[in-house]
């Protein structure tokens, strides 16, 4: 249970539940209702009697107990197994956005990652799902093998989950899975092609990542649509990249772009007077 | 706790010849101050004569004729203007929503309100290709006009959405409208304000431009939210669900003129009691 100091700077001068005060955690500032305060174990006895807290408690409906659950503004900092937490309790809040601190690309033993550590930014729709579009950032870490790259233009697909059934890929001990990913250099593929190494052939820092662009690797999948990390090689040209068959035999591919295309199905907006139905939420 | 004040604005000029843009106008506007209401929030409008007939007596909790007061060297084909003047006439810290966006949940309100920023949008959204005249002319237009910022402008890789607009610090404020004002007085004189159907036969707005993409420019080293962090997610599908579960709304450009839709809000409007009053105003 936190033990989160009130800051001076706002003093708390009533219990109405709907009044603000200015919570200080780890050096940070938070700006919450009292309700929403005693619901995160903010300890109010500096200003108030413990019988005045457990009455203002008695009107709480639900408790929270950290104060990620709370509504900010802000990216929020989270462990890989907090957000699943969070996912799995349904203690996601709409809109948010959620930096995975300690992602990195953790396969099976079938296959090679070198795991290259960099955050993964993540949008919760609702209060138990996320977006699949994700972004990355930067690790605050010395020697970042990745620091001359610019991760704020990728563009990645992401799932919480580590499904072995979806990626043949992934690991139960994963942080979730990157199944699409395009660099600034237009370079795309099904997987994280910056850590892991299809075949023992790495991509990554050569032929991929600024030594060449736009290069793809086609989404490759088993005949029960089980997404498989193509078998890659490469030609005498290093900038032709050939896809051949997985080691299951058959194969199915489509084209990575299309995992970032928005829905055909729903166009852009458009305020032009030939525009199509499209609004946002619900009536 | 001090109630959240909004504000709405009708220019009825651009469209006193179409009557079935009026009855829509009235509907939409009116479901949108029913939302509010029913959240506690003060709303007041800034319209002209015909728009006042529309709309009195549904809820707003003051109607100023303001767009009588607009400029006749302003062309209708800026139907947003009245937005200026409405920012401009009403204290900081209100927000503008348009009469098309629906605020349904208190969850809302908090991403709109209650956080420390200078200005807060609907959302960013990146720079759609069909907006032509962003390069060809705006930009240009808006490089050679903008006052007083002394910098080169550029375009911005995305706009500002401004189905919801709020200043919460008067020098922005003033910045944003000042240059607004100015600068559609000198877009009304130029033949590029109306609609232009360019090569993929789309039309642009420049007027659309003057508003979103300026504001862009003006905020780009400031604090901004936004209610709809749809720039993260590129699917319609998620955008939905999203704006679903924080409980927001806006008809889009052309969607309010859909039947369907229409006849969604209708039966909103019945169950908030409104719709016979609206039809009489219309009547």
């Amino acid at each position: 249970m936190p033990n989160l100091k009130i800051s001076q700077l706002e003093k708390v001068t009533n219990m109405d539940p709907d009044s603000f005060v200015l919570v200080v955690q780890n050096g940070k500032n938070y700006r919450m209702s009292i309700k929403e305060a005693i619901a995160a174990y903010v300890d109010l006895s500096p200003y108030y009697t413990k019988e005045e807290t457990e009455e203002a408690l008695n009107s709480v409906d639900t408790r929270i107990d950290t104060l990620e659950g709370l509504a900010t503004f802000r990216i929020i900092p989270v462990s890989y197994l907090d957000l699943r937490r969070l996912r799995d309790n349904g203690d996601l809040v709409p809109g948010q956005q959620y930096r995975i601190t300690d992602f990195a690309t953790i396969v099976n033993s079938q296959f090679e990652s070198l795991e290259l550590p960099f955050d993964i930014v993540v949008t919760a729709l609702s209060s138990t799902r996320l977006s699949s579009s994700a972004s990355a950032l930067h690790r605050d870490i010395p020697d970042d093998t990745l620091k001359d790259f610019d991760l704020s233009s990728w563009k990645l697909k992401y799932s919480l989950d580590n499904d072995t059934d979806k990626f043949n890929w992934a690991s139960e001990d994963g942080k979730g899975v990157i199944y699409g990913m395009v660099d600034e250099f237009n370079n795309s593929a099904p997987f994280d092609f910056y850590s892991i190494y299809p075949e023992g052939k790495p991509l990554f820092p050569y032929p991929f990542a600024g030594s060449s662009y736009n290069n793809t690797i086609k989404e490759v999948r088993g005949a029960d649509g089980q997404m498989l990390l193509p078998i890659v090689y490469f030609t005498e040209d290093v900038n032709n990249i050939e896809v051949s068959k997985n080691s299951d035999g058959e194969f199915v591919a489509y084209n990575v772009a299309d995992l970032f295309a928005t829905s055909s199905d729903s166009p852009s907006p458009d305020p032009s007077p030939y525009g199509t139905v499209y609004y946002i939420g619900e009536i | 706790m001090e109630k959240h004040h909004f504000v709405h604005s009708l220019w009825t000029a651009p469209m006193q010849s179409d009557k079935r843009k009026l009855e829509v106008t009235a509907l939409v506007y009116a479901l949108s101050v029913a939302y509010l209401k029913r959240l506690g929030c003060s709303i007041n409008l800034h319209t002209d004569s015909l728009g006042k007939k529309l709309l009195d007596g549904i809820g707003y909790d003051h109607i100023y004729l303001s767009a009588e007061e607009i400029p006749n060297t302003i062309s209708p084909k800026i139907f947003a203007y009245p937005k200026s003047m409405a920012l401009e006439k009403e204290p900081v810290g209100t927000v503008h929503i348009d009469g098309d966006v629906f605020i349904k949940t208190e969850e809302c309100l908090d991403r709109i309100f209650n956080h420390d920023c200078e200005c807060v949008v609907q959302s960013f959204e990146t720079l759609l290709p069909w907006l032509q005249s962003a390069k060809t002319f705006m930009i240009p237009f808006l490089a050679e006009n903008l006052l007083s910022t002394g910098e080169k402008l550029e375009i911005r890789d995305y706009d500002c959405n401004t189905g919801v607009i709020g200043f919460f610090n008067d020098e922005l404020k003033n910045l944003y409208i000042s240059n607004y004002q100015e600068l559609a007085k000198k877009l009304s004189k130029y033949e590029y304000l109306y609609f232009v159907q360019n090569q993929y036969g789309k039309f642009d707005c420049p007027d659309f431009v003057l508003e979103q993409q300026m504001l862009s420019y003006l905020t780009r080293n400031r604090k901004v939210r936004c209610v709809l962090p749809v720039d993260s997610i590129p699917y319609m599908e998620e955008r939905n669900e999203l704006a679903k579960h924080i409980g927001y709304t806006h008809l889009l450009g052309p969607t309010k003129y859909d039947e369907d839709v229409i006849e969604k809000v209708k039966g909103r409007l019945e169950e908030f009691g409104l719709l016979e009053k609206v039809y009489k105003n219309i009547k």
